[in-house]
């Protein structure tokens, strides 16, 4: 692939860019996202936006779950928290699917049912899943792309002659090719050990699906042994016989875990067999208080509760569970969260650019000769850049304009949301491919207009205008989610400004006679 | 100054002959596929040494990590190497005997249990 090293990774760093940049800019641009998926779902789900409590009561919240569900073999409850409000309960209903719904947390009332995915079921699985269950395909092509920004990053640094130099240079006056490759290395070089960290720690929370033989060769073959030992997955069966008594008070298992964990709150509470004399309950430590995603349980018996068992990680366990924690950030740290965003950001930017750079200077010679690469490529970046920017704001108006209940060819909202998602970013691609030249300005102006009707829309549709949404605490998501909106429209208005004025430099004379027509 | 644009620099040789496109999609196989076989292997069978001396879920888990990392430094290797010879022998048979090994020996020797 090369006469040295560098070359062959030259090569290496070029093509794994061009072939699977696509992919890694849709796992970086959600992934970014979803580091505010929850104040996202406060957005699309104005039912939720209540005001912040840690108080809860018990028996309101088992007797919405009997209503809900009365013959379910578990009721999980993630109890609220500063960044969602509610509990939410999931469940199996009497069709046999996994669902939940969401409960005020001191009434136990029923919120309506929410007819979206919104960011912590659409935005946040897309990242690690692209929604594509067959046979786990989604997980495999994100751990393809994961492996793949690892060697890009190791082969990118390789070929570096002056990394040091690269902290410190942009020299955006210059010419394209020559400015976008020093956006691409400065994103790149800053934010490396982020990208680095990232990228391997999101593959080390899949080991189980990604190296599923090296898991279970100590246990010659048996996955669910391993599970119950490293995860402290406890399960009893059911006796058959109903319970004879109620459960015991939820209250006092909460208390005696969190005695257990030195005060640290739980933040899952699940009921096994709730209607059964073997009732057992599952209380699930936090993980809003540190890095580590810990999978620490208490388990009560439900109806005298007593422990049952306790489970806490072993230390090499207890390492992946502090680089998951690290990688999922369920922590509370509002400067890190940001931090975090900007970050990826910055890593979708290193894509673009790279992109940028790999066209640029093969423009004029694919013209010459007649190569297609460059305008098959050109579409694919446009689509898979500005596209998916595009197709996730008309996901956020499709929210905002579809009425309650609507169904759609047997689709229901939370489907059609979705399907506006796939459809506008498939039409993105086609848009590049129809109109190169134009494209970029053309899905920037989109990005601009679709941004701020957003705002409007919520604002209409919820009355949470920004003025009102800045002056009360709970509404800050839904002021956060609107403010970034206003602050990307206005980028892309720029940058499509700028395109243009670029366009009129470079083909005076096509406009001119443009005018006179 | 140097020309920074070095790599990837267009040329007119990166035209595909039947010839350079196999041996491109044999190192793309070798690589991702032997190489994944390879490091899945070694971490199986380090696993499984080590879980006589730690529990076999922390034994599991530290070599599933690892792999990631083996799985890295072998498809850099891959498109490092120039003589193809050599990946055949590493990531194709090597891998093979790695995988395989790693699969048969518990049912061999008895599975050790945590």
């Amino acid at each position: 692939m090369g006469d040295t090293f560098r070359e062959s990774m030259g090569w290496l760093h070029t093509w794994a860019g061009v072939v699977l940049g696509a992919l890694l800019f849709a796992v970086f641009w959600t992934g970014t996202l979803s580091v505010f998926d929850k104040e996202i779902d406060r957005w699309m789900m104005p039912e939720t936006r209540l005001a912040a409590t840690d108080r809860l009561s018990w028996p309101p919240l088992l007797d919405t779950a009997r209503e809900l569900a009365p013959d379910a073999p578990f009721w999980s409850f993630f109890l609220p928290s500063e960044r969602v409000p509610v509990v939410r309960i999931f469940y199996r209903n009497s069709a046999g699917d996994f669902t939940f719904r969401d409960i005020e947390p001191r009434t136990g009332a029923l919120l309506p049912d929410a007819g979206t995915l919104a960011g912590t079921r659409f935005i946040f699985p897309f990242h690690y899943s692209l929604h594509l269950r067959w046979n786990d395909l989604g997980y495999w092509l994100v751990g393809l792309a994961g492996m793949a920004t690892l060697v890009l990053l190791v082969s990118g640094v390789v070929i570096h002659r002056k990394i040091f130099m690269d902290f410190f240079t942009f020299r955006p006056d210059r010419k394209l090719p020559r400015s976008s490759l020093d956006l691409h290395n400065l994103t790149g070089v800053l934010a490396l050990p982020f990208h680095f960290v990232m990228a391997l720690s999101g593959l080390i929370i899949f080991i189980a699906i990604y190296f599923p033989a090296v898991i279970s060769s100590a246990y010659d073959g048996d996955r669910a042994a391993f599970y119950k030992e490293a995860f402290g997955i406890y399960r009893t069966n059911t006796s058959g016989e109903p319970a004879s008594q109620s459960l015991a008070p939820l209250d006092d298992m909460v208390a005696e875990a969190s005695r257990r964990w030195n005060g640290e709150p739980p933040q899952l509470v699940r009921v096994w067999h709730p209607n059964d004399a073997e009732a057992y309950v599952e209380v699930r430590h936090s993980v809003k208080k540190s890095v580590s995603y810990k999978l620490d349980a208490v388990y009560f018996d439900g109806i005298m509760g007593a422990v049952l068992h306790e489970h806490s990680s072993g230390p090499v366990v207890s390492v992946q569970r502090f680089i998951a924690g690290l990688h999922f950030i369920q922590f509370e740290h509002w400067p890190l969260r940001w931090i975090y965003f900007v970050l990826g950001l910055s890593g979708c930017v290193m894509i673009a650019t790279g992109y940028i750079y790999w066209l640029e200077t093969r423009r004029k010679r694919h013209a010459a000769q007649g190569l297609p690469g460059v305008r098959i490529v050109e579409g694919l970046t446009v689509g898979s850049v500005s596209g998916i920017v595009i197709a996730t704001l008309a996901f956020f108006v499709a929210n905002r304009l579809l009425p309650f209940d609507t169904s759609f060819v047997g689709q229901d909202r939370a489907a059609l949301e979705v399907w506006a998602f796939y459809l506008v970013w498939l039409v993105t691609f086609a848009h590049a491919w129809a109109r190169p030249g134009r494209a970029w300005r053309e899905q920037c102006w989109t990005i601009a207009g679709l941004a701020v009707l957003a705002v409007v829309l919520n604002a209409a549709t919820t009355g949470d205008h920004l003025v009102r949404s800045l002056a009360h605490r709970h509404l800050w998501p839904v002021a956060g989610m609107d403010l970034l909106l206003l602050a990307g429209a206005a980028v892309a208005l720029l940058i499509a400004l700028r395109l243009a004025r670029r366009c009129r430099a470079v083909h005076p004379s096509q406009n001119a006679l443009k005018a006179a027509e | 100054m140097k020309s920074p644009t070095h790599f990837a620099k267009p040329n007119n040789s990166n035209r595909f002959s039947p010839a350079s496109s196999w041996r491109i999609t044999q190192r793309l196989l070798l690589a991702i596929v032997g190489g994944y076989f390879t490091a899945a292997g070694i971490a199986a069978l380090m696993a499984l040494a080590l879980s006589r001396v730690m529990p076999p879920s922390e034994a599991g888990t530290l070599m599933a990590m690892l792999a990631f990392v083996i799985y890295l430094a072998l498809l850099l290797w891959a498109f490092a190497e120039r003589r193809s010879a050599r990946l055949w022998w590493v990531l194709g048979l090597g891998g093979a005997l790695a995988f395989g090994g790693a699969e048969m020996l518990p049912a061999l020797t008895g599975a050790p249990r945590g």
